[in-house]
């Protein structure tokens, strides 16, 4: 298992003939497009963010990439920082010993995997907060962007007055 | 020959045809004027005598459209003339029933001798063709024809009065010649000669298709370049004119046009710049650096690592005893390394250390996505704006009708390149190559020329008639030299004696025929073409024309004309009146009354041995014509009779 987008995160996003925001016209350099996996990392970042777990019956049913593509290489320890401060947040709201802590912490984490994440327990968790961060990002804002800067712009906008703050 | 027309009956037929007989006696008057109301037949006279004199055949349409009314079955009409002083009649009888019209003639001279069924014998019918005879039974729609546009009305006057087209039949009857020679040696020569004849008739004709084809092609060529070039003369019009006026907008737009760019290339690089730094959770938004920074102290928190580590208990299974002396075995040892994966490890711990520095070397940075978020902001803003000044640009071009001008460089860039291809083309068909060992005969006209000629010499030298034809076409080349000299030099003299009597009708105005080519060529300054003139104008060139030709005629004939000075003004009226009638010798001239203030009363003071007046009027009573003879009754009548309408 590897990294599963939301079922209707593509649509949104206008994910199409392996482009995002497909209507747009193509950029010269293809390198600067935006990635699909840029989606699921907005959605983390929400989702993480908001301590929102998403459903694993609203996730596809296959992986749509293995692995971090190159130019998310140098960000493989903060993303699994990322989920490991949103599952221990998470689950100081229960009563858990610092043992149980201890446990689930060491479920999440794998230095030998590429992404620093368990396939089970990390990369399944990781899925599951890009789900439930689509959710609200979806909820929120609307209309859907239609170009890579305007995603950019109004992502930033509706992060800093919708989730940094909560 | 000397032609006079003496008089004509009518019956049955319409206006005052109805009833009619018109006497001018065997020696006619050189001027009779016949003063009618419109409406009451004069065209149908002016066209009963062309009909009469050509011998028209006239459709069942044509027949009917003479009948007074729909009482009368039959009719007819006769026309009395003397040629070279002998008295001829031609008679027309026209049966209405069957819409057929019979012609027969009566002479008493020598040339026919009594009454004989049929038109004029063919030798005078060539004489009075109808080229001929409508000049001098005049043809109003001739005025226009003779100077409008792609008319050879002119010139075909000259051919008929001169006889040009003899020369014609004359080549015509060289080839006729040509062939019957050919035919007859084809005939002669033995088998063999025969089949090498025919072979060689078969080449000559195949070449001679093939020259069809390409002076075809030749053809549509043409026609495409002159097509093409127009358009581009049109489009170089058009662009000429709307780029003067988009000149004035062309700075702002081609100024704003480069802002445009300049912006979305800022923005494409800031967009870039943005996605790298919203790709690094730290530098995406202080909030999430925040929460990596917080992680450590979680972790510290919650007192993680413990001091005993995965590690630990690994090592602690490979043991056999633990530290409180009870002994481990297999049992114990499968426990207590399952178990161990319950504690962090070492390498995941540093999962998290790796964590912290990268985290540290990101603060590093100065930049964050904040700050080159706001910069494309602000180059989005700029590009709005930009685009929004181009669009109200262009709204003022459209309003102005300038935006066009694109389309039609592009249209003329498409017909250039098109042009080209024609034009090689047209010089592969056309041009004489030297070398045309490169080109094929059946793709070029010259080398094609070249090619029916060497197979008509290879026939004709089988057929032993070479040296008949190279005479024949020679001959045709004189005939086709003398016929052009011929028209040449007519032309000129034509034109010459025209602008005299123009001189003399239009005496203020400079009017003058530059050059007759099909037409005639108007000027009023001898050099530049004057295209646009008036009906007054067209017919005084018309008369001077026609007095022109007819007064250097190889023949004489009368000269009879409807309402001559109708649309002239009354002073070229006088001069028209004037000069006209004293270059024929004999005139029958049909006016209204209106015609009389300026044309006809130039008459009055000549003399009665050479002028009659006829009026002819419709009795309201009994409904049929009335003649009167004399000057006093042709004065007064006027108006009250419908004259002038």
């Amino acid at each position: 298992m590897s990294f599963v987008i939301h079922k209707r995160a593509r649509k949104y996003f206008g994910f199409q003939d392996q482009r995002m925001f497909h209507s747009t016209p193509r950029e010269q350099d293809s390198g600067r497009e935006l990635l699909l996996f840029d989606a699921y990392y907005a959605c983390l970042l929400v989702g993480t963010c908001l301590s929102g777990l998403g459903r694993e019956g609203d996730l596809e049913s296959t992986y749509f990439i293995e692995g971090y593509p190159e130019p998310f290489r140098n960000s493989k320890e903060f993303i699994a920082g990322l989920i490991v401060e949103a599952e221990l947040r998470r689950l100081d709201t229960e009563n858990y010993s610092d043992r149980d802590f201890e446990r689930e912490i060491a479920k999440l984490l794998d230095v030998n995997s590429p992404t620093r994440l368990s396939e089970e327990a990390g990369i399944a968790k990781s899925n599951l907060y890009a789900a439930g961060g689509f959710e609200f990002i979806s909820d929120k804002i609307q209309p859907k962007p239609v170009s890579a800067q305007e995603f950019l712009l109004r992502f930033h906008d509706f992060w800093e007055n919708e989730v940094s703050g909560k | 020959m000397k032609i006079r027309i003496t008089g004509w009956r009518a019956k049955n037929l319409r206006g005052y045809l109805t009833d009619i007989e018109i006497d001018l006696s065997s020696q006619p008057k050189r001027w009779t004027l016949f003063q009618m109301p419109n409406g009451t037949g004069k065209t149908t006279t002016m066209r009963l005598f062309r009909d009469a004199l050509i011998g028209s055949n006239l459709s069942a349409d044509e027949v009917n459209s003479l009948k007074a009314d729909d009482t009368v079955e039959n009719g007819f009409f006769e026309l009395s003339l003397t040629i070279d002083d002998e008295p001829w009649r031609v008679e027309m009888k026209l049966d209405f029933r069957t819409g057929r019209c019979e012609y027969s003639r009566t002479s008493v001279g020598e040339r026919s001798g009594g009454n004989k069924s049929g038109r004029l014998p063919s030798g005078l019918r060539d004489t009075l063709q109808k080229g001929i005879t409508e000049l001098f039974v005049f043809d109003g729609e001739l005025a226009a024809e003779i100077i409008e546009d792609g008319a050879s009305r002119a010139d075909d006057s000259i051919r008929a009065l001169y006889k040009l087209d003899s020369f014609k039949e004359l080549c015509l009857n060289i080839d006729a010649q040509a062939k019957k020679r050919r035919n007859n040696a084809a005939s002669i020569s033995a088998a063999a000669t025969k089949n090498s004849i025919g072979r060689f008739t078969a080449d000559h004709k195949e070449a001679e298709d093939i020259l069809v084809h390409l002076l075809r092609n030749e053809r549509k060529l043409l026609a495409s370049k002159a097509e093409g070039e127009a358009r581009i003369d049109e489009l170089d019009t058009k662009i000429g004119d709307l780029s003067s006026q988009q000149e004035q907008y062309s700075d702002e737009l081609s100024e704003i046009k480069e802002r445009i760019v300049e912006d979305r290339s800022a923005i494409s690089e800031l967009t870039a710049r943005s996605t790298e730094l919203f790709r690094s959770p730290p530098l995406f938004h202080s909030s999430v650096r925040d929460r990596l920074n917080s992680l450590g102290g979680t972790m510290h928190k919650l007192k993680l690592p413990r001091t005993m580590s995965e590690e630990f208990f690994l090592q602690l299974a490979e043991e056999d005893a633990c530290i409180c002396g009870r002994e481990i075995g297999a049992n114990e040892k499968k426990t207590i390394t399952e178990n161990a994966k319950k504690f962090l490890g070492h390498d995941q711990i540093a999962v998290v250390n790796q964590m912290r520095l990268a985290l540290r070397d990101t603060g590093q940075r100065s930049e964050t996505l904040g700050s080159a978020l706001e910069q494309l902001r602000v180059a989005r803003d700029g590009l709005q704006l930009a685009e929004q000044r181009k669009l109200r640009i262009e709204d003022e071009l459209e309003e102005a009708g300038l935006t066009e001008i694109g389309e039609f460089k592009n249209e003329k860039a498409k017909i250039e390149f098109r042009l080209e291809g024609t034009c090689e083309a047209l010089h592969q068909l056309t041009g004489d190559h030297f070398d045309l060992s490169e080109i094929a005969w059946q793709t070029n006209i010259p080398a094609c020329r070249r090619e029916v000629k060497e197979r008509l010499r290879k026939r004709d030298t089988a057929a032993g008639t070479y040296e008949f034809i190279q005479k024949a076409d020679a001959l045709k080349d004189l005939v086709g030299n003398v016929e052009a000299g011929a028209v040449s030099r007519l032309r000129n003299r034509i034109k010459i004696a025209t602008n005299k009597y123009l001189k003399n009708i239009l005496v203020n105005e400079p009017l003058r025929v530059a050059s007759i080519d099909g037409r005639l060529l108007l000027t009023t300054d001898g050099l530049g073409r004057k295209s646009s003139v008036s009906e007054g104008q067209k017919l005084a060139v018309s008369y001077a024309f026609l007095t022109a030709l007819l007064a250097e005629a190889p023949h004489e004939f009368p000269f009879v004309v409807d309402s001559p000075a109708v649309s002239l003004d009354v002073e070229i009226r006088r001069t028209v009146g004037q000069l006209v009638p004293s270059l024929f010798d004999q005139m029958i001239i049909f006016v209204i009354s209106s015609e009389r203030e300026g044309f006809a009363d130039t008459f009055f003071n000549r003399s009665e041995s050479d002028v009659e007046f006829v009026t002819i009027s419709m009795d309201p009573v009994t409904g049929r014509p009335k003649l009167m003879n004399g000057k006093e009754e042709f004065r007064s009548f006027h108006s009250k009779s419908g004259g002038s309408a």
